[in-house]
């Protein structure tokens, strides 16, 4: 009885301090797991801070195009089309469509062996200096079959073979000409060696011992003017740091302000259309790294896309090694109508070293949208050579026709027709395409 | 109601919440402890990534990870004519005397001078050029002579010392908290055994920010296996060294900031990853 009556007595205490002890461990537990849960270790996050884009995504494959192509016709007239016009890209899309057969390359030096056809009708692709080092054909012709990766060093000619559904590529390279032949071409392309709307009449005009393309009439051209959108620039600026928390920001002048982690640089300063954004990573080469430009140009075009975006039709105008500091440059631009817009908008130029990008810069406003169009007609090229005279075109290697560009407001742009003229030895010079005189334009 | 029985209910209740949860953590525990490599396996696996891109460890690889900060860095233009004094072993006075300029003291001795970005350099005539003894009384010999001639000597600490056929440099950083700065070197150039001259970069540090641990030696150098390998960098290569230090190629004026990086020394260069964000570059070969 005794014995009955002490066991409440010691096990009620007992089960409370038990109890208390279980409390206490299912909360010591719970903070053990809350806290010991590991997070995502990341390292080097290229994306994670990205700026929200205000363009459009690229891939790279989309810039290694032709920047115009000429159409050589049957009774030797030349067309031009724009590079991005729907015709051109239905004539590289059956190009891709072939199959390479053979190649074989004619030794020779450039005065006694050419790549041009002798006669019409033929195509010259004008790919700038996209293919030197012959590492973009995969992208700019992905013909099936093993097509070689030889450099091109300028246009390259393509013409019908004497069998059906084959062509001949040619164009030079180290050492000669390399001709290719291609099989299984579709019929539409030898159905567009036939000028349509989209084509410009173009003539070639020998001027001080440089044989210039340049329009055979005076064609209408649009005069728009545009919207300048304006990005937020500090969303921007936080996307090329791996953390912004660590951004510190020197105020350099009124006009110019420098962000930095200590490792990576962005300066935002005012330009002619608004805030004009240089990124810098400052780097030395590493001994014996070359870089291919298909390398370059894929290691580029994402960059771009993580920090904000193309914003117009861009194409990639140039690409080029610079061996003084083992750099890469390449500079994109923006395309009207399929003519080249001239100047610092919408145009972003990046360099590589070691692989990465290293600089880049871009006016931070671009062409929005258009809030009027109208046509004019402008000079054609022999009526601009007789307007500027040849006193004006010594020295001359080159004339380009595209647009131009003029702030009407700080918000509003014009884009007008203009002729680029390049000399050796000398800066280039715009001109008016309606009238013939020096453009003035801004950012130009 | 009774309490008893209860508290037996919840007894067993929190008994089997507490095993359930045990049973989480340690399962917890389990998968933490692969993540959380012994170091010798960091280092294996750091060995075997960076053989397929041909890289070849010679380096012991550091296991510190200590919190560092972004530092506030200037040059300090208004030290000049007391660093021309110290450099040409003349008073303070005498050196605006001998100033052709505001940034170029000239002596019998030599020529001390001063760059737009505030750094000094001292060229010393060839009949006053100091002996070094050879051996290695060499590099006490230079030591001693730079607390002389350098101004704020005491903040440098020797890098490295490369001598042939007595040519060479000796290179210094100045030091924060036991920690090189990279961008503030002393480098001492010597030819046919004698000191000719230096190149002195001095900071002062005007603040210090964002105090944080920094990333261990091991995570540098797997972020600069990650580098080479989207740079496609593949050439045969040797990592001679792994140090942790101060650095930045961002100049801007006399003020900027040097962030910590993990400075490793190889054949084809000197690559950096700052010890905050992993991001990495290649710094001057």
């Amino acid at each position: 009885m005794k014995k009955h009556l002490a066991m409440p007595r010691v096990v009620e205490p007992v089960k409370t301090v038990a109890l208390a002890i279980l409390v206490c461990a299912s909360v010591l537990l719970s903070t053990l797991l809350w806290t010991g849960t590991p997070g995502q270790v990341t390292i080097d996050r290229p994306t994670f801070f990205s700026s929200p884009l205000y363009g459009r995504r690229q891939e790279a494959g989309d810039f290694v195009l032709p920047q115009s192509i000429g159409i050589w016709t049957r009774a030797n007239e030349l067309f031009r089309l724009g590079g991005t016009s729907a015709t051109a890209a239905q004539i590289v899309t059956a190009l891709r469509q072939s199959r390479f057969v053979s190649g074989v390359l004619k030794k020779g030096t450039e005065g006694n062996i050419s790549p041009i056809p002798s006669s019409g009708p033929y195509l010259v692709f004008n790919y700038g200096n996209l293919l030197y080092d012959g590492s973009l054909w995969a992208l700019a012709m992905p013909v099936h079959g093993n097509l070689p990766s030889i450099p091109a060093l300028g246009p390259v000619y393509v013409t019908p073979g004497s069998k059906t559904a084959t062509c001949i590529m040619s164009f030079a390279t180290v050492g000669g000409v390399y001709h290719e032949v291609l099989d299984n071409v579709p019929h539409s392309l030898f159905a567009d060696m036939t000028p349509n709307d989209q084509a410009v009449p173009y003539e070639q005009i020998p001027v001080n011992h440089a044989l210039l393309h340049l329009p055979y009439a005076g064609i209408m051209m649009r005069v728009d003017t545009w919207t300048l959108a304006q990005p937020v620039a500090s969303h921007i600026i936080d996307s090329y740091f791996v953390d912004p928390s660590l951004i510190q920001n020197v105020r350099g002048s009124k006009r110019s302000t420098f962000y930095s982690d200590g490792t990576r640089g962005v300066r935002v300063q005012d330009g002619p259309f608004g805030n004009v954004l240089t990124y810098r990573s400052p780097s030395s080469p590493v001994k014996g790294f070359k870089q291919s430009m298909a390398q370059s140009l894929l290691t580029t075009v994402p960059f771009i896309d993580s920090h904000g975006g193309f914003v117009g039709s861009d194409v990639l105008q140039g690409m080029r090694q610079l061996t003084s500091s083992s750099e890469t440059e390449l500079e994109f631009s923006d395309m009207i109508d399929g003519w080249p817009l001239f100047g610092s908008l919408d145009r972003i130029s990046v360099r590589l070293q070691n692989g990465v990008v290293i600089w880049l810069n871009r006016n931070l406003p671009y062409l929005g949208m258009e809030l009027s169009q109208e046509r004019q007609r402008i000079l054609s090229g022999t009526q601009l050579i007789a307007v500027v005279g040849q006193k004006t075109l010594r020295g001359v290697t080159n004339i380009t026709l595209g647009y131009g560009t003029v702030a009407l407001t700080e918000s509003t742009v014009e884009c007008v027709p203009v002729y680029l003229l390049k000399f050796r030895g000398r800066p280039s010079l715009y001109l008016d395409a309606r009238t013939g005189k020096p453009f003035f334009g801004t950012g130009m | 109601m009774d309490f008893g029985r209860v508290k037996t209910l919840l007894i067993i209740v929190f008994l089997l919440l507490n095993l359930f949860l045990g049973y989480q953590w340690q399962g917890l525990q389990q998968s933490v402890s692969i993540y959380a490599e012994p170091y010798a396996d960091q280092v294996a696996n750091l060995q075997r990534t960076f053989s397929a891109h041909n890289i070849t460890m010679k380096a012991s690889v550091p296991q510190a990870q200590p919190t560092m900060f972004l530092l506030r860095v200037q040059t300090n233009p208004g030290l000049f004519l007391t660093a021309a004094a110290t450099a040409l072993d003349i008073k303070p006075q005498q050196a605006s005397e001998y100033s052709s300029g505001s940034s170029e003291v000239i002596t019998s001795e030599g020529r001390f001078v001063m760059n737009e970005h505030g750094q000094y350099r001292l060229l010393i005539n060839a009949r006053y050029q100091p002996l070094i003894p050879r051996g290695r009384d060499g590099a006490a010999f230079v030591r001693k002579w730079l607390a002389k001639h350098v101004v704020n000597y005491g903040n440098y600490a020797m890098l490295s010392w490369k001598m042939s056929r007595g040519s060479g440099v000796a290179s210094f950083a100045e030091v924060f908290d036991g920690y090189p700065i990279f961008s503030a070197p002393l480098r001492v150039y010597m030819a046919h055994d004698r000191i000719t001259g230096y190149f002195q970069t001095a900071l002062e540090i005007t603040g210090s920010l964002d105090q944080r641990s920094v990333i261990g030696a091991a995570s540098a150098l797997l972020a600069l296996a990650v580098f080479v390998d989207k740079a496609h960098i593949n050439m045969d290569n040797t990592i001679q060294s792994v140090r942790l230090g101060y650095d930045s190629r961002m100049v801007q004026g006399h003020t900027w900031y040097v962030a910590p990086v993990w400075q490793v020394d190889s054949s084809r260069g000197v690559f950096e990853i700052n010890a905050f964000t992993a991001e990495t570059g290649v710094g001057a070969s």
